[in-house]
C-alpha cells in the first residue's frame, strides 16, 4: 500500500475530523499538494453533505406522547374488573380445594378405626379400602359406559322399524340396569282399563316394530306378572291377517302381546319373538314354491328366484356356524327380500289382472281395498276398450278411484276417456240406425202412394230420427242442473243430423 | 443536527432516565421528544419507508423503556438508542428481503405515500420555487435509492455518521465494531455513493 493510497483511505476520516492531529496535518498537506486528492476529498464532502442535507419527513407532533402513553399506561383510578374476576376465581378455587381436602379426610376416616391395631394393619386396611373404592369406581364407570352404549344402540335400532335385534338390545339393557340399585317400580296390582292401555303403549314403543301385535290382550283386572308367571302364549293368530304379518296355514304363536307395566316387559320373551319371526319367514317361504320364477323385476333382467334369499350367511347361521345376531339379521334380510319379491310379483299380477298369490302379497301391494279397486279399474278399462256396448264407467266409482289413481284429475281423465268411447259408440250406432231407416224409406218411395190434393201437409221436419235411449235420458236428467254440461253433452252425444222429410198421410174418413 | 439532545447535558438526561425508571411518563415523554427525530431519520434512511420507519422508531423507544434498567449510563442515551434502532432496522430489512413485493405502479405504501409526504414537507417549508422543489424531491429520491443499494455493512455506518451525526466511536459502540472498521466502512460507503450519485456531485 503506497502513501497516497493511505492518504486516500483516510480522506473520509480527515473530512469528519476523526484523525489525530499529526495524521490530519499529514493528510492536509497531501491534499494541498495533490489536486486529485483534493478533488476526491471535495466529492466525498459533497456526498456527506447530500446525505445530511435532505432530511426525511417530520414525525407527527404527538408522536412522543403516544409512545410515552404506550410505554407507561396511566394508572387506573378504580379497582379494575379483571382484578375482581381474579379475586372471585381465586375464592372459588380455594373453596373447591377445601372441599376436596375435606372429602379426602372423609375417605381416609375409616382407617382411623384401626388406631388400636398395629401400624401394618392400619396401612393394609387403608390400602384395601382404597383398592376397593377404586375397583368400585372403575366398575361403576364401566356399567355407566355400557348403559350409555346400550341406550344409543337401542335408540338406533328403534329407528329401524324392521330390526329384530331391538328386543335383544332391550334385554341386554334391562340386564345391565338390573345391576343398579333397585328402584321402586310402579306396579299396577289390578290393571285398570286406562292403565293397561298406557302399558300397552309403553310396551309397543319399547319393543320396536311388531306391527300392532303388542299388548292387545291386556284385560282390565288382569294381574300383570313377569314372563315366568305367564309362559303360555296369550294369543294365537291363524289365517286372519289383521295385522299384516302372518297368514300361514298353521297357528303362529304371538307372544309379544303381553301387557307389562315394566319398561321392557314387552321385550323380555325373546325366544318366542324370534320363533315368531322365524315362523313368519318360514310361512312366507312355504307360501310360494321355492325357486319359483317371479315375473317381476325390470325388463332385460334375469328372472328372480325366491331361492336367492338363502344366502350363505343364512345357511351358516342356521347350522349354528354363526352367532344368534347374525342369524337374526339373516332372517330379517330374508324377510325383507321375500317381501320385496312378493310386492314386485304382486304388482305384475295386478297389471295382468290375475289373482294374487296370498293375502300377504295383497297387503304388500297396497291393501285389500286398494288392490280390489285396482282390479276393478283394470277390468273396467278392458271392458271399455273391447266391448262396443260399454256405456258407462260404473265400476270406477266411489272412493276407490281416489285410492287407486290418487287424484281427481286422473279420475276425470279416465272418465272423459270412457265418455269419448261411449259417445263414439253411440254415434256409430246412430249412424247405422239412420242408414237403415233411410233404406227403408227409399224402399217405401218405390211404391206410389195416392196423393190427394189438400190433404197433404208436412207435420214435422226432424233431425233426430232416433228417440233418446234410456241412458241419454238419464244423462239429460242428470245434467239438468248444469246447463253448460247439458249443452256440451248434447253436442257431443247427439248424432249428426239427417235431413229426412217425413210425410204423414192422413186419410179422411 | 441542531436538536434538543445536544443542548441537554448528561446530568439532566440521567435525571430524566431515573424518573422514567420510576414510572414517570412525562420524563420518558421528554426523552422521546428529545431523540425521536434523530432516531427516526436514521431508521428512515435505513429502511427507506415512512410507515415502517415510524413503527420501528416507536418500537425502539418501547424497547428502550423496557430495558431502561440495563442502561448503564456509560455512553450517551442516543448512541444506545441508535444501537437498538439499527438492530431493529437491519432485522426488518432482513425480514422484508425474504418476500419483497415490487409495486407495479406508484402505490400508497411507497411512491404515492412518499410523494405525499414530500409534498407536505415542501409545503411545510414553503418552498417558493416549484421547480426547485421538484429538483430537491428528485435529488432526495436519488439519494434514497443510492442508500438502498448499499449493502448492510456500509449503509449503517454511513447513515449513522452522515444522518445520525454520531462520531466514529459512537458508531463503533452502536454497531459493536472496532473504530478502524467503522472508518473503512464509512469511507468505502461514501465512495460507492459517490459512484452512484456521480451526476449530483460536482467535481
Amino acid at each position: 500500500m503506497t502513501d497516497s493510497q493511505d492518504i486516500s483511505n483516510d480522506l473520509s476520516a480527515w473530512i469528519d475530523g476523526e484523525l489525530s492531529d499529526a495524521r490530519s496535518e499529514q493528510v492536509a498537506k497531501a491534499v494541498q499538494s495533490d489536486p486529485a486528492l483534493a478533488a476526491e476529498a471535495d466529492e466525498l464532502r459533497q456526498v456527506a453533505s447530500l446525505l445530511s442535507q435532505f432530511a426525511p419527513p417530520a414525525l407527527p407532533d404527538d408522536f412522543a406522547q403516544r409512545i410515552a402513553a404506550q410505554a407507561i399506561p396511566p394508572k387506573p383510578s378504580h379497582f379494575p374488573r379483571w382484578a375482581s374476576l381474579c379475586v372471585a376465581a381465586s375464592v372459588l378455587v380455594a373453596t373447591g380445594t377445601a372441599l376436596l381436602l375435606f372429602q379426602n379426610d372423609d375417605i381416609q376416616q375409616p382407617s382411623l378405626a384401626y388406631n388400636d391395631e398395629s401400624k401394618e394393619n392400619r396401612i393394609a386396611a387403608t390400602e384395601s379400602i382404597t383398592d376397593d373404592s377404586v375397583e368400585l369406581k372403575t366398575e361403576a364407570k364401566a356399567i355407566h359406559r355400557r348403559m350409555k352404549d346400550l341406550d344409543e344402540k337401542l335408540y338406533t335400532e328403534k329407528k329401524d322399524h324392521r330390526d329384530l335385534e331391538v328386543p335383544k338390545v332391550a334385554e341386554e339393557l334391562a340386564d345391565t340396569r338390573s345391576i343398579r340399585p333397585a328402584k321402586p317400580v310402579a306396579r299396577f296390582p289390578v290393571a285398570s282399563k286406562r292403565a293397561s292401555k298406557t302399558a300397552s303403549k309403553t310396551a309397543g314403543k319399547k319393543a320396536g316394530k311388531y306391527k300392532g301385535s303388542i299388548a292387545k290382550d291386556a284385560t282390565p283386572g288382569q294381574v300383570l306378572s313377569p314372563v315366568a308367571s305367564n309362559p303360555q302364549p296369550t294369543r294365537q293368530i291363524g289365517k286372519k291377517a289383521d295385522n299384516g304379518i302372518a297368514t300361514g296355514d298353521g297357528p303362529v304363536n304371538q307372544t309379544m302381546g303381553r301387557a307389562g307395566p315394566g319398561r321392557y316387559d314387552a321385550a323380555l320373551n325373546m325366544d318366542q319373538a324370534r320363533t315368531e319371526a322365524q315362523a313368519t319367514v318360514t310361512m312366507m317361504q312355504n307360501s310360494l314354491p321355492v325357486a319359483q320364477t317371479v315375473p317381476g323385476g325390470p325388463p332385460g333382467q334375469k328372472p328372480i328366484q325366491f331361492q336367492a334369499f338363502r344366502t350363505n350367511q343364512h345357511r351358516q347361521a342356521k347350522n349354528g356356524e354363526q352367532s344368534e345376531t347374525v342369524y337374526a339379521k339373516s332372517l330379517k334380510a330374508g324377510q325383507q327380500r321375500i317381501e320385496g319379491l312378493l310386492y314386485r310379483n304382486g304388482i305384475e299380477l295386478v297389471k295382468q289382472n290375475q289373482p294374487l298369490l296370498n293375502n300377504r302379497q295383497a297387503v304388500l301391494v297396497g291393501g285389500w281395498s286398494k288392490m280390489v279397486a285396482r282390479a276393478q279399474v283394470v277390468q273396467a278399462k278392458a271392458t271399455a276398450d273391447t266391448s262396443d256396448d260399454s256405456q258407462t264407467d260404473a265400476p270406477v266409482t266411489g272412493q276407490l278411484k281416489y285410492m287407486v289413481f290418487g287424484g281427481q284429475s286422473q279420475i276425470k281423465e279416465l272418465r272423459s276417456q270412457v265418455q269419448v268411447l261411449n259417445a263414439a259408440n253411440k254415434t256409430a250406432k246412430a249412424e247405422e240406425v239412420a242408414a237403415d231407416q233411410v233404406d227403408s224409406l227409399a224402399k217405401e218411395e218405390t211404391i206410389p202412394a195416392p196423393i190427394l190434393e189438400g190433404d197433404v201437409k208436412p207435420t214435422a221436419i226432424s233431425s233426430d230420427i232416433d228417440p233418446p235411449d234410456t241412458e241419454t235420458r238419464q244423462r239429460t236428467a242428470k245434467s239438468k242442473s248444469h246447463p253448460a254440461k247439458r249443452k256440451q253433452q248434447r253436442s257431443s252425444l247427439s248424432p249428426p243430423p239427417v235431413d229426412v222429410l217425413i210425410i204423414t198421410v192422413e186419410e179422411r174418413k | 443536527m441542531g436538536n434538543g439532545a445536544s443542548n441537554l447535558t448528561a446530568a439532566n438526561e440521567a435525571v430524566l432516565i431515573r424518573a422514567s425508571r420510576s414510572g414517570c411518563g412525562q420524563s420518558f415523554g421528554k426523552l422521546v421528544q428529545l431523540h425521536e427525530q434523530r432516531v427516526y431519520n436514521v431508521v428512515y434512511r435505513l429502511v427507506n419507508h415512512r410507515d415502517d420507519a415510524q413503527e420501528l422508531t416507536q418500537e425502539t423507544f418501547l424497547r428502550a423503556y423496557a430495558k431502561l434498567d440495563t442502561f448503564s449510563g456509560e455512553s450517551r442515551l442516543y448512541s444506545w438508542l441508535f444501537r437498538i434502532a439499527t438492530n431493529l432496522a437491519l432485522s426488518h430489512r432482513r425480514r422484508k428481503r425474504v418476500v419483497k413485493f415490487e409495486p407495479i405502479s406508484p402505490s400508497r405504501e411507497d411512491g404515492f405515500e412518499r410523494g405525499i409526504g414530500e409534498q407536505a414537507e415542501v409545503a411545510r417549508r414553503r418552498v417558493a420555487a416549484p421547480d426547485q422543489a421538484v429538483l430537491q424531491q428528485e435529488t432526495r429520491e436519488r439519494i434514497a435509492e443510492a442508500l438502498s443499494d448499499l449493502d448492510d455493512e456500509h449503509r449503517p455506518a454511513v447513515v449513522l455518521r452522515d444522518v445520525g451525526g454520531l462520531n466514529y466511536a459512537e458508531i463503533a459502540d452502536a454497531l459493536d465494531l472496532p473504530v478502524g472498521t467503522v472508518k473503512s466502512r464509512i469511507h468505502r460507503g461514501r465512495l460507492l455513493l459517490r459512484q452512484a450519485l456521480k451526476d449530483l456531485v460536482r467535481t
